[in-house]
């Protein structure tokens, strides 16, 4: 079988770290079909992010020189023509705001099926996908003929890599940022205001389950007397409630607190993304299905104005 | 300007879900407008505020159930709805983001639009794709995740939200499709005033058919093998007891981790 192609993803000089549960999930997916695990990386200065890919289980990186910083202006055209070239059985990227920029509209160019945010693959004579629906409350299992575009979930793979010796070949595109209707002018960081959720070792964090504005105030008076710094869910900055710097998920605020008390947070697929790197996680949510108990240690099925106000008097 | 939105009426489940191998009973849901969606429909009334003789034309894919959610957007200041179905969706178990952007991009091919609006994702699908689709299959530009949109003559300026907590600034020519997060704009609600004015405005119907005379187009690329249930935590260890008992608990966990004080 045609090999299966990744395409690595990196930003200003770095490589996105969940790449390598990419790479992972394509080594598992060339084994099962008996074939080469390939890795294309786009862009400028590609030497020391070649270094970084060059893990135990790829065969071989296709290096395409591109003048600028990621647009899929550059991305599609340059995927289209290697795959024309290599015809993979499969090509594999992150559901990423990245990922999920080019690679849709690769499989519409190519005219080949696309499987979005998959969290699992397996295959017995067509390719099967998991894809989680309704919130997380049901799974789909897809199938799909080959060739196919799949964009897998940041973190449903291990990034555990060993140094690997895969050829490296360059590949040419002729691409020109005269051309580009997409242009990227600057990046932007989240200004930090006083409270640093980034370095917080306790965090109190709220989602729609407070309701209301003014009930903030419990969650503030509850994290003054346990020592928490308080984080938030996405609707709450949506909302205006809370300041951007302290949003939690895939898009917000990175953090790795040992203990991350989450109040009324159902728990998005991205909120769960950016709390991985939390030691302990206790969720407190009234709905007993809420997908933040999959992921949390500790659970607690109830309601939060009952549980907080408790919670103080245990502190006084 | 012509703005076009795309927008989707989802399900919300209240408890459990029932469900069998093939298909989804939607009992127990609440319908409505999908949360992107609403944003995406502020952006478009907001667009065409600002910009002389412009009008508003939503897209939605949907049996005539949805009919009073469409009407929602209708009563937000939506100019025109479109309504597509047919009984060759009827059958399947959902519509892929290929299959949805295919008959969208039909729709939107005979409506000369300068910009399509549409939710980031469905909060039923989780798809996060559509819009893209549509882009490459109508031939339009695009930007995806944004959280800012400046339009001035044939150029968008446009902020994209990336991962932890980065922004990306850019620029895109008209016409072009704009996936829109939440938290974008502040959606308005509909005015009593509104809410009449819509039950007069124009709520077209279209079949497959309408769209295009080979209706093999419009079969899905992929097909369900079936519906579970996700795998739950069995690691988890739940807190139980009266609130003042969780409460203690968790001050316990708190404790031992050096949190509280004494």
């Amino acid at each position: 079988m045609s090999p299966v192609l990744l395409i690595a993803e990196h930003r200003q000089g770095f490589l996105n770290p969940d790449t390598l549960g990419l790479l992972n999930a394509g080594i598992e997916l060339a084994t099962i079909l008996e074939t080469e695990a390939h890795v294309v990386i786009i862009g400028k200065n590609l030497d020391a992010l070649a270094q970084d890919i060059n893990i135990d289980g790829i065969h071989k990186i296709h290096l395409i020189s591109a003048p600028s910083e990621y647009t899929h202006d550059v991305y599609i055209p340059a995927i289209s023509s290697l795959f024309n070239k290599l015809k993979p059985s499969l090509i594999l990227s992150l559901h990423t705001s990245t990922g999920s920029d080019y690679s849709p509209a690769i499989a519409s160019i190519l005219d080949i099926p696309f499987l979005p945010d998959v969290i699992e693959i397996n295959y017995t004579n067509q390719i099967e996908i998991i894809h989680e629906m309704y919130s997380s409350k049901i799974q789909a299992k897809i199938a799909s003929q080959m060739p196919a575009v799949i964009t897998i979930r940041p973190g449903a793979w291990p990034t555990t890599t060993s140094p690997g010796n895969a050829t490296l070949e360059n590949f040419d595109v002729d691409i020109s940022e005269g051309l580009l209707n997409f242009k990227v002018k600057d990046y932007e960081e989240t200004p930090i205001g006083d409270v640093d959720i980034s370095t917080s070792d306790l965090l109190l964090s709220v989602g729609r389950g407070i309701e209301e504005e003014a009930n903030l105030e419990l969650i503030f008076s509850t994290a003054e007397i346990i020592g928490a710094a308080v984080s938030s869910s996405r609707p709450i900055v949506d909302a205006g409630w809370l300041p951007k710097d302290r949003q939690v998920g895939q898009s917000g605020t990175k953090i790795s607190p040992s203990i991350y008390l989450a109040v009324g947070i159902s728990g998005s697929v991205q909120h769960i993304a950016g709390i991985k790197n939390s030691k302990v996680i206790i969720s407190i949510n009234k709905d007993p299905k809420a997908p933040i108990f999959d992921v949390s240690d500790y659970g607690v099925v109830g309601d939060l104005f009952e549980i907080l106000p408790a919670l103080i008097e245990e502190f006084r | 300007m012509r703005i076009l939105v795309a927008i989707t009426e989802v399900a919300t489940p209240d408890d459990k879900i029932d469900f069998s191998d093939k298909s989804i009973t939607e009992t127990n849901f609440t319908y409505g407008l999908n949360e992107w969606d609403e944003y995406a429909i502020e952006e478009a009334i907001q667009i065409s505020e600002s910009s002389p003789e412009s009008d508003v034309i939503s897209i939605t894919i949907a049996p005539p159930s949805a009919e009073k959610t469409i009407r929602m957007a209708l009563a937000k200041g939506v100019t025109k709805a479109i309504r597509v179905w047919d009984p060759q969706l009827e059958s399947l178990p959902f519509l892929d983001s290929q299959l949805k952007a295919k008959i969208l991009s039909k729709v939107a091919s005979t409506l000369s639009p300068d910009v399509i609006l549409t939710g980031v994702q469905s909060s039923n699908d989780c798809w996060g794709s559509t819009g893209v689709i549509l882009a490459a299959e109508i031939g339009f530009n695009w930007a995806t995740l944004v959280t800012k949109l400046d339009i001035s003559g044939k150029v968008a300026s446009v902020r994209r939200e990336l991962e932890n907590g980065v922004d990306e600034i850019a620029e895109v020519n008209l016409p072009a499709v704009f996936t829109i997060q939440t938290g974008i704009n502040e959606p308005r609600y509909a005015s009593l005033r509104g809410i009449k004015q819509a039950q007069q405005k124009e709520l077209e119907v279209m079949s497959l058919g309408d769209l295009s005379s080979n209706l093999d187009e419009f079969k899905p690329k992929t097909n369900l093998i079936e519906f579970s249930l996700p795998i739950s935590n069995n690691s988890i260890q739940y807190i139980e007891g009266t609130p003042s008992e969780q409460a203690t608990q968790i001050a316990t966990i708190l404790k031992d981790h050096g949190f509280g004080g004494s």
